[in-house]
């Protein structure tokens, strides 16, 4: 069983690899901070940060990881709908196309953060506003990833599906769709680290709960061993979102991921 | 070889092996060996001598010079961190008026807005060498962990009877009823930068002088003023504790009221310290007086201006809206900081701040205050400056 689980973040071939890289990264951080005489305010050792972890983990972790990731989870989930819907939309119909290119071009490069204090007095202080700055951030990725992916589905598989008399609406949802979803899934686990981002970024500025509240705190106070402790949870929950991402697409696009197994 | 180097010609063509007259021949030297040498270098005896005064003036240059030397000369070139606010008018007016030209410094001021945690762990690194910012559970923090900084002048202080903060309410809010600080129980208090910051004392000591503990109020610290300051505008947040310029921009317009300020119950208090890097500080000694000369001159013609209600040194208000890019006309109307003239730090009203801090209990340990003030380069410049007439 804990084998199973192991399998499942990291493959089998590269096990020990990685583990020695690991190892190694770890113990030339140490080296370098008890050798080189580091102030523990500007790196601590990763020793200090294994004990202010498991502190954490004593303490306010579950609950930041809960008040960070539902909101994370909200925005994706958000994002990822809408975002998949319009970019088969954009991708399929050229007049519509026509009509959202120009604005989606212009917003787009906007940055995110750059909207919170908007969102603050539009939507209020609570986890609203980050959840639609995050909603916001992954939206846009998710548009564009899906009229690419609209957009190179071969001609003769959309034709010969029309010749066979399928609708518009029949196309989109059994070719186009199934034929995206490696580019949406790719996408997919691009949204993830950015909403991680984007949630951590503003819970760091306004709000009282979360694994950004807890960096920005710990910052403030010069417990720089709780920064990276936090740091290392967001790493933490960014690997285990993407291997739940890789599960997803496994089971919804088994096809894929076998051509992408035998082509290695 | 002709003349005596001769030319890299004759280097090339005749070989170094070939030279002769002053400098004898590599096949001499080879031959004969150096303590046999004779003719223009001598002898063995003469070469040991010539080696010894060589080894002498190199000792002389090296260890001897710079320590001489150092008591005369000075790093004139080093770093200095001040965000371009208010608060810090002192330094943006020394160096306007060309004080620390007159002693020689060229500081190199970084004025954009680093928060004090990081302002410590630049100078911690070496990165910052001068630094102006307000103590804080952090700054004690890394004091206790042997972070290399020390307290060498008194900053701003809470001015008396001129507020330059505002707890202030909406007019919404006032109108519900909340026109006292009393009233505030069960509200939510919004305020910069957190709980464990001096105007997390002025906060909770207002709460006190209406009759409440900080337990009966929401207090929420907001890592950012400017999207503080937006969401009182904005109708958003009720009640929010505001600095200059903002506090008047926002009052300026209107429905907006306050209920207290820091002036009430801190005045003369501590809000910013000078900072320096105490291993920059031990080998800079002569540059942290001059360098204090300067500010404290800044302070002398700033407290001036400041006094007479800027009828005199009038130019310090235009000196601060350039350096903090604000409309001129509004620094006439802002409540501005004073400073100490002696620049000496106010030792009980830190104390009280640290009490404050070790009853909220975000600190592990408290350091004693005068384990990181060190006010000894402070008087000598104040005393220098008092002999050369300056003050």
């Amino acid at each position: 069983m804990r084998r199973r689980i192991i399998e499942g973040f990291i493959k089998p071939p590269y096990l020990g690899i990685s583990i020695a890289t690991a190892i190694f990264v770890v113990l030339g951080w140490e080296f370098i901070c008890r050798i080189g005489g580091l102030p523990e305010i500007i790196l601590p050792p990763p020793s200090a940060v294994v004990v202010a972890f498991y502190r954490y983990l004593l303490g306010d972790m579950l609950g930041d990881s809960a008040a960070t990731m539902y909101k994370v989870l909200a925005g994706l989930s958000a994002g990822m709908v809408s975002g998949v819907i319009l970019g088969l939309l954009v991708g399929w119909y050229p007049k519509v196309k026509a009509a959202l290119q120009p604005l989606i071009d212009i917003t787009f490069p906007i940055p995110k953060i750059a909207l919170l204090p908007l969102f603050i007095i539009w939507f209020g202080m609570g986890d609203v506003s980050n959840i639609v700055l995050a909603w916001v951030g992954c939206f846009y990725i998710a548009l564009t990833n899906t009229v690419v992916g609209v957009e190179s589905v071969p001609r003769n598989v959309v034709l010969a599906a029309r010749n066979m008399g399928a609708s518009d609406v029949q196309i989109l949802r059994k070719v186009v769709l199934p034929a995206s979803l490696p580019i949406i899934f790719a996408s997919l686990r691009i949204c993830f680290a950015i909403c991680l981002i984007l949630v951590i970024a503003v819970e760091m500025l306004v709000a009282n709960k979360g694994i950004g509240y807890s960096i920005a705190l710990s910052g403030q106070l010069l417990f720089t061993d709780k920064v990276f402790a936090g740091l290392l949870l967001s790493g933490i929950l960014g690997i285990m979102g993407y291997r739940l991402i890789d599960k997803v697409e496994a089971s919804m696009i088994p096809w894929h991921k076998k051509k992408e197994e035998e082509g290695r | 070889m002709n003349g005596n180097f001769g030319t890299w010609k004759y280097f090339k063509e005749e070989g170094v092996g070939k030279m002769n007259g002053n400098f004898g021949t590599w096949k001499y030297f080879k031959e004969e060996g150096v303590g046999k040498m004779n003719g223009n270098f001598g002898t063995w005896k003469y070469f040991k001598v010539r080696y010894l005064a060589i080894l002498a003036l190199f000792v002389l240059t090296v260890f001897i010079f710079p320590t001489t030397v150092s008591a005369q000369e000075f790093a004139k070139k080093f770093n200095v961190s001040a965000s371009s606010a208010v608060v810090n008018a002192q330094l943006f007016v020394a160096l306007k008026k060309g004080y620390f030209a007159d002693e020689g410094l060229e500081p190199e001021i970084e004025k954009a807005q680093i928060p004090p945690p990081m302002a410590i762990q630049l100078m911690t690194g070496g990165k910052i060498d001068i630094a102006l910012f307000n103590p804080s559970a952090g700054s004690n923090n890394a004091i206790v962990k042997g972070a290399p900084i020390i307290a060498i002048a008194g900053g701003a202080i809470v001015p008396a009877g001129r507020p330059n903060t505002a707890l202030l309410v909406s007019d919404k809010l006032w109108k519900e009823g909340v026109k006292s600080l009393a009233d505030l129980k069960g509200k939510t208090i919004n305020f910069f930068p957190a709980l464990d910051s001096t105007s997390g004392l002025a906060v909770t000591l207002l709460l006190q002088k209406g009759g409440l503990r900080p337990t009966e109020v929401e207090l929420k610290g907001w890592r950012d003023l400017g999207p503080l300051m937006q969401a009182f505008e904005g109708g958003v947040v009720d009640i929010a504790y505001a600095f200059e310029p903002m506090k008047t921009v926002i009052m300026k317009k209107g429905n907006v009221h306050s209920l207290g300020s820091s002036t009430d119950v801190l005045p003369g208090s501590v809000a910013i310290l000078l900072w320096a890097n105490s291993n920059w500080l031990k080998k800079n000694e002569e540059t942290t007086i001059r360098f204090l000369k300067a500010y404290l001159r800044g302070i002398s013609y700033y407290t001036k201006a400041y006094e007479s209600g800027f009828a005199v040194n009038s130019d310090v208000l235009d000196i601060l809206a350039e350096y903090t890019k604000t409309n001129p006309a509004l620094m006439r109307e802002i409540g501005l900081s004073a400073y100490p003239e002696d620049g000496r730090i106010n030792k009980p009203s830190l104390q009280k701040f640290m009490d404050f801090i070790k009853d909220l209990g975000t600190t592990e340990k408290i350091a004693p205050i005068d384990s990181y003030i060190n006010e000894r380069y402070v008087l000598e410049a104040y005393q220098r400056l008092k002999r050369e007439g300056k003050i």
